[in-house]
């Protein structure tokens, strides 16, 4: 019993060795908001076909990112939602190299062919609608909502009809899609891949367009491969390809 | 001596990440962590959920844990495996599927008289699907364990089925049903993940401590999220310390 369990214990633990020469193949850890989470997910396997280089992605709001990436201190690259968490995560000494990679505007989207009647920002106070938003805190998303409703003074009346705080623009448009919130915000390019989500036009929330940006950690180990990552992100053709299919204005 | 080395190690190893996150922060830390009011409701919301989760886990994992241990059924082996599929599912498919049930036909229901769905509610029966697993699960086995001669003598003495239940079983049982209580309640201070699909991440509603420490590590508050943690470990530690010298008055600690 005794000998058969060190035995099994050895060979899980080759396995595991195993394993892991698998995740070192050579390749890039990539820091990646979810709002650029389907296009980055189709570049990436273009890029693997190209090269043969592995690009590991590690979703998350643009916030728990960064502050995952400030412990860690491991990575190659990070890509932020808006420029404002590149430019903090700038500030922190983190990031070598950096660049405006596509245009996202925040919209306010609906339940499919928008059941509830909501016409403007008001309407999320309506008795019966539950609105949801990405954390301010946590999400990229979050923070440009509060920062518009502050800027048309809606903020006030509207922080008391937030029925739930989520902590990524990916978890708002589920929520609309499974129906449990009737409208959220979200990013126009995140909207764009649910038919289940109609967005509804509010002319203010187009002055708060914003970036989402690419960069590369001072942490890499990798720094050369980082670099052609991001010109291929940027430049090549087929990569751009991928963003018009997807429906990403870049920048 | 290999043995002493194994057991050692294990819990050095507990030691030495306490002792990390000891060292990241500083008792300022932790006093602006404590005078946050967001913190203080966090906290506040995280001690009564836990709590009431575990009376719930008891209540409902008393009489499964009876049927399972003192019966044989049809059936059993598989009751027996469906008991356990809390434990094995991911939280976050936990949370994923309780977000789906509330969306079915029966759930709307409920939902239309009491709204659930990213509610206290709601952060409540994510903690309880969880930590009822490990309550019923500990009952089985203390249940299994007590011999049944007591209750058969007791049943020839002229008690009735439920007085051999209430008055000889349980008070034998008085140990399992703490180590239950307890270990459901530290199950549901940590649980995280199907709290945070099933009930959001909502500052001052549905945050509870482990939000707390996701949210304070997203804006980069890292001292904070470090002593969110320790208040943690710490309330968690003494709770279940006071329940094991109360749990074990007779024997040694």
């Amino acid at each position: 019993m005794g000998k058969s369990c060190i035995i099994a214990l050895f060979i899980l633990f080759f396995l595991m060795v195993g394993c892991k020469k698998k995740q070192e193949q050579k390749s890039l850890l990539l820091y990646c908001a979810a709002v650029v989470k389907p296009v980055l997910e189709e570049v990436v396997k273009v890029y693997y076909k190209e090269t043969g280089i592995q690009i590991d992605l590690q979703y998350g709001g643009s916030g728990t990112l960064l502050a995952n990436l400030r412990i860690a201190k491991q990575g190659d690259l990070y890509l932020s939602a808006d420029a404002s968490y590149m430019q903090q995560a700038i500030k922190y000494n983190l990031i070598k190299e950096s660049k405006p990679l596509v245009a996202i505007t925040p919209v306010l989207a609906v339940v499919v062919n928008n059941p509830k009647q909501i016409k403007n920002i008001k309407d999320v106070c309506t008795e019966g609608v539950r609105f949801g938003i990405a954390n301010p805190d946590a999400a990229s998303i979050g923070s440009v909502t509060k920062n518009m409703l502050v800027a048309s003074g809606d903020w006030d009346t509207v922080k008391n009809c937030i029925y739930v705080q989520m902590p990524t623009v990916s978890d708002v448009s589920n929520a609309l899609k499974l129906k449990t919130i009737d409208v959220g915000v979200i990013w126009d390019v995140t909207a764009n891949q649910y038919k289940e989500i109609d967005t509804v036009k509010i002319d203010f929330f187009n002055e708060f367009k914003e970036y989402a940006t690419v960069g590369v950690l001072k942490s890499s180990k990798q720094e050369k491969e980082a670099l052609e990552f991001m010109s291929f992100l940027l430049h090549n053709a087929k990569s751009k390809r991928v963003f018009k299919k997807l429906g990403y204005n870049m920048y | 001596m290999v043995m002493g080395i194994v057991a050692s190690t294990y819990v050095i190893l507990i030691l030495a990440m306490v002792l990390a996150d000891f060292f990241y922060t500083t008792p300022s830390h932790i006093f602006k962590a404590l005078a946050s009011s967001e913190i203080q409701y966090a906290i506040k919301l995280s001690l009564i959920s836990s709590t009431i989760t575990m009376v719930l886990s008891v209540i409902v994992a008393i009489p499964i844990g009876y049927f399972m241990a003192r019966y044989n059924f049809k059936f059993k082996k598989i009751i027996d495996a469906i008991l356990d599929i809390p434990i094995v599912l991911p939280p976050l498919v936990v949370g994923l599927s309780l977000l789906l049930l509330f969306q079915t036909t029966f759930g709307q229901f409920i939902e239309s008289h009491l709204r659930i769905t990213y509610t206290i509610y709601a952060v409540v029966i994510a903690q309880f699907m969880v930590a009822c697993a490990f309550a019923v699960r500990t009952m089985y086995v203390t249940f299994s364990q007590i011999n049944n001669r007591q209750e058969q003598v007791a049943l020839t003495l002229g008690c009735n089925q439920r007085q051999s239940f209430f008055y000889i079983l349980l008070p034998q049982a008085k140990s399992g049903i703490l180590t239950a209580a307890s270990l459901a309640w530290a199950r549901a201070l940590g649980e995280f993940g199907p709290i945070l699909i099933f009930a959001g991440a909502t500052r001052m509603r549905t945050e509870v401590l482990p939000t707390t420490v996701f949210l304070e590590m997203s804006v980069g508050n890292i001292e904070a999220a470090v002593a969110v943690s320790l208040i943690m470990i710490a309330s968690g530690f003494l709770v279940l310390l006071v329940v094991r010298l109360y749990g074990t008055k007779k024997n040694t600690i």
